[in-house]
């Protein structure tokens, strides 16, 4: 089965709808998802690994803790406290947007995120807000790193192979901002020192995502029947039974 | 006129219109005078007419497969500028009881497609298996347009009759309808795996404006209509049937039945609404400012607005107050306009004078029908407007804008909204939500009704209320804070503060109403929206839904290639009846 673009935001915003997601998150957990399975990033699989878990009471944005940078932690550290990305990454870019332009650039650390790919989906935006951005995270055995430029559509993603991190910080997301060019890697490896012997296995060009969206968007966007019923099911929860009464609301 | 204090105005979303004295939103956007607007020359079917008659659009039936009946399939192949597309058509018995206009529809006497290029075998058998289902079937990404239409039973039949007998329809009789078939829906935007609009605008030229290839699917289905009817006749009376005289065929158009669903998409697309109402006040103040008050445009003028007397008096409606508003302004224009142009005409030196002198005196729908009147005047300094109707749109958030600056702008840009007590019961009476009949949306009555709980969020201006009392307690105890730092904290305010901070940037866009009032009227948002697609001829079936009339009078395939057809490209609107 195929849907288009428009009809997977709109099945993804209802569905969020019905998980009780509020407004604004809804939409923007919505364009994370389509984002990032149209760029080839699988997010719908994603998603279908985090349904479980947002399900069971985890549809509300948190208040997000914030600590401030002192004479410990070098950079401002962010609390997500467990939540998916689809609900605090706009909040958490949106943060470091705002301090880059304040302070030229900025380094944050988010502990305690989930599914933290879809916030991928919210550094595209910054960089096309004109910000340069990058992030990273730490997934089974894997660090990933994504750059985009000031001014640019699509990020470049690398991955690398490095030995698994200790916890807290498996769970953690690193985000950089800054309204100059600047090396970010390098200030990662700084924050991160087991990123030194960490080896590059996989790489993609924003060329890449970008030619996987046109296709996308060309050809219909690959939907897993089984994960569309889900999403009719969960759409149902923000539908209203009808009765006499109701369809004199319709003008009858 | 008011003058809008430029300085305090965002910035012109129009290429090359700053510095033109536009209405001020807050005259523009209260609800009662969206739902006054009528059609005018940038309106889709008006621009789609007049492209496809400049451009010589080709349109031929390779496949004309009906019974005697008028039953079968159709496809029409249409050789645009710049691409080949495919309108499938099928059409299907359907008993009289089961015809409904209500989106719970499932079954229509026609289905259609509209697709990219030429349809093979393959793709039309796929295409006669989901089709007809509409809703329930699924297409792919060569469609782009499905929509689906019903029979004007009262119509259809006598035409066909007449026609078979050897006779034309009595044009008084289509004056009382002005269709043989009503369509219930025209889907695109992706829906159903069609086509996404994003592909649509990019790939298709030919219909990359907002709703292009929706309202050419209706105007297929037009031409349909009135080929079926020439074909049903011819079958059944080989020996004495006519074919339909072409003033009569002009005179039909396609019925529309609209209902609520149409109000969430202005609410949803507030920059696109702001586009179109920006364009249409953009063509209004130019005219206003450059436009020549000339012997000839005011003798334009005042036939026009008799053929608007004419068409107003031969709108035929159920509907008490329809009724009642058309004939004050039929009364307005006859009694009161068309003497004070007789009088004042001649010695005026700005259009401005006549707009003014209507704000101050004449009502809200005679103000704007002659705003629409008067943009027809100056095609030359209006239509390159029709290119700047579409835009790409974008919300976005300002994470570092002071807390405070939003709220001086939430109290400039949505005093409205600051103004409604929301504690007084009436401003809440009402809510909107999804049925679980095909997700319809419709309207609830609070604590009558169930589901309030599962509403849209449509109420804009009790969000924004919502979200400045947060503001203001916040700021008690943060004054200095962003609004990064504010939606840490209370994140659910995202959503409005990113449509305020994104409409602050628009001089239109937001309806500034309170749409969960006891007393809204949707009527005037379903209005607002057909008035940009071009239809004429309201009638409210009640409050919350209305018929109308699409391409009544416009020119015929066969007048693309006429000496004429730039001349009837231009001058069908505001159809009148044909004089036998």
């Amino acid at each position: 089965m195929k849907v288009s673009k428009n009809e997977l935001t709109a099945a993804l915003k209802k569905s969020f709808e019905g998980l009780g997601f509020s407004y604004g998150d809804y939409l923007d957990a919505a364009a994370m998802v389509t984002w990032t399975e149209m760029t080839g990033l699988d997010g719908l699989q994603t998603l279908e690994r985090a349904l479980p878990f947002i399900d069971a009471g985890n549809s509300q944005s948190p208040a997000l803790g914030y600590r401030y940078a002192d004479s410990n932690n070098p950079h401002p550290v962010l609390d997500a406290k467990g939540a998916s990305s689809l609900l605090c990454g706009s909040g958490i870019v949106d943060l470091a947007c705002s301090l880059a332009r304040k302070n030229h650039s900025v380094m944050l650390r988010v502990d305690n995120c989930r599914n933290r790919l879809f916030a991928l989906e919210r550094l595209s935006n910054a960089g096309q807000r004109g910000l340069v951005a990058a992030m990273g995270w730490f997934k089974e055995g894997c660090f990933s790193w994504a750059t985009i430029g000031a001014g640019q559509q699509y990020p470049a993603l690398k991955q690398f192979v490095c030995a698994p991190i200790e916890t807290p910080l498996h769970q953690s997301l690193w985000l950089f901002c800054s309204t100059a060019e600047k090396d970010c890697w390098e200030l990662m490896s700084a924050a991160l020192p087991e990123l030194a012997n960490a080896n590059k296995s996989e790489q993609r060009e924003p060329q890449t995502l970008q030619q996987a969206y046109a296709d996308s968007l060309e050809q219909g966007i690959a939907m897993p029947v089984p994960l569309w019923e889900k999403f009719d099911l969960l759409t149902a929860r923000v539908l209203v039974e009808s009765t006499e009464s109701s369809r004199a609301g319709a003008g009858e | 006129m008011t003058t809008a204090t430029l300085s305090v105005m965002p910035a012109s979303t129009i290429d090359g219109q700053q510095g033109l004295p536009m209405r001020p939103a807050d005259v523009v956007m209260q609800l009662d005078r969206l739902g006054s607007f009528h059609q005018f020359r940038l309106s889709f079917m008006r621009t789609l007419m007049r492209r496809m008659i400049t451009e010589k659009w080709q349109i031929e039936a390779p496949v004309f497969d009906l019974d005697s009946n008028g039953y079968g399939t159709v496809v029409y192949e249409v050789q645009a500028k710049y691409s080949r597309y495919s309108f499938v058509l099928f059409s299907h018995y359907l008993d009289d009881s089961l015809r409904n206009d209500r989106v719970i529809a499932d079954q229509w006497d026609l289905t259609m497609a509209l697709c990219e290029g030429s349809v093979d075998q393959e793709q039309l058998e796929h295409l006669r298996a989901n089709v007809p289902l509409q809703e329930a079937g699924r297409v792919d990404s060569r469609v782009f347009v499905l929509s689906r239409a019903n029979r004007s039973a009262r119509n259809f039949n006598y035409v066909v009759d007449q026609l078979a007998q050897g006779s034309q329809p009595d044009v008084n009789k289509i004056a009382e309808v002005g269709y043989l078939y009503r369509t219930t829906a025209a889907y695109g935007s992706g829906k159903l795996g069609m086509a996404d609009w994003d592909k649509v605008r990019g790939k298709h030229r030919d219909f990359s404006r907002p709703f292009a290839a929706e309202m050419f699917t209706c105007f297929m289905l037009r031409h349909f209509s009135l080929q079926q009817a020439d074909f049903i006749a011819r079958q059944r009376s080989p020996d004495t049937a006519v074919v339909l005289d072409d003033q009569i065929k002009r005179y039909f158009g396609i019925g529309n039945s609209t209902g609520l669903g149409m109000a969430p998409f202005l609410i949803n697309h507030p920059q696109l609404i702001n586009q179109w109402v920006e364009v249409r006040e953009t063509a209004l103040a130019t005219v206003l400012v450059e436009g020549q008050v000339t012997d000839e445009a005011l003798d334009n003028l005042q036939c026009t607005a008799k053929r608007v007397i004419q068409h107003l008096d031969e709108i035929v409606t159920d509907d008490a107050l329809q009724r009642q508003s058309n004939q004050c302004v039929h009364d307005q224009l006859q009694q009161v306009v068309l003497p004070w142009l007789k009088e004042y005409g001649a010695s005026l030196s700005s259009w401005t004078q006549l707009t003014e002198h209507a704000q101050a005196n004449w009502r809200v729908e005679t103000q704007e029908l002659i705003n629409s009147l008067l943009i027809e005047l100056y095609p030359q300094l209006v239509d390159r407007l029709e290119e700047q109707m579409d835009i790409v749109e974008r919300y976005d958030l300002v994470p570092e804008m002071p807390l405070v600056e939003l709220r001086n702008s939430i109290e400039r840009a949505y005093d409205w909204a600051l103004k409604i007590d929301f504690s007084q019961p009436q401003e809440q009476g009402v809510f909107w939500y999804r049925s679980e009949e095909k997700m319809e949306p419709r309207l609830g009555q609070t604590n009558i009704d169930i589901g309030e709980e599962r509403q849209m969020p449509l109420a804009i201006g009790r969000s924004v209320r919502e979200c400045y009392d947060a503001i203001c307690a916040y700021l008690a105890e943060y004054p200095n804070d962003d609004i990064a730092h504010f939606l840490l904290r209370q994140p659910e305010f995202r959503g409005i503060i990113c449509r305020i901070q994104t409409m602050a940037n628009c001089r239109y866009g937001e309806i500034r109403e309170n749409l969960v009032h006891k007393a809204v009227l949707p009527m005037h948002l379903l209005r607002c929206k057909l008035s940009f697609f071009g239809v004429s001829k309201f009638d409210p079936r009640s409050r919350l839904w209305v018929r109308n009339t699409m391409f009544q009078g416009a020119p015929l395939i066969s007048d693309f290639s006429s000496p004429i057809a730039n001349q009837l490209a231009d001058g069908w609107q505001f159809p009148v009846k044909p004089t036998n």
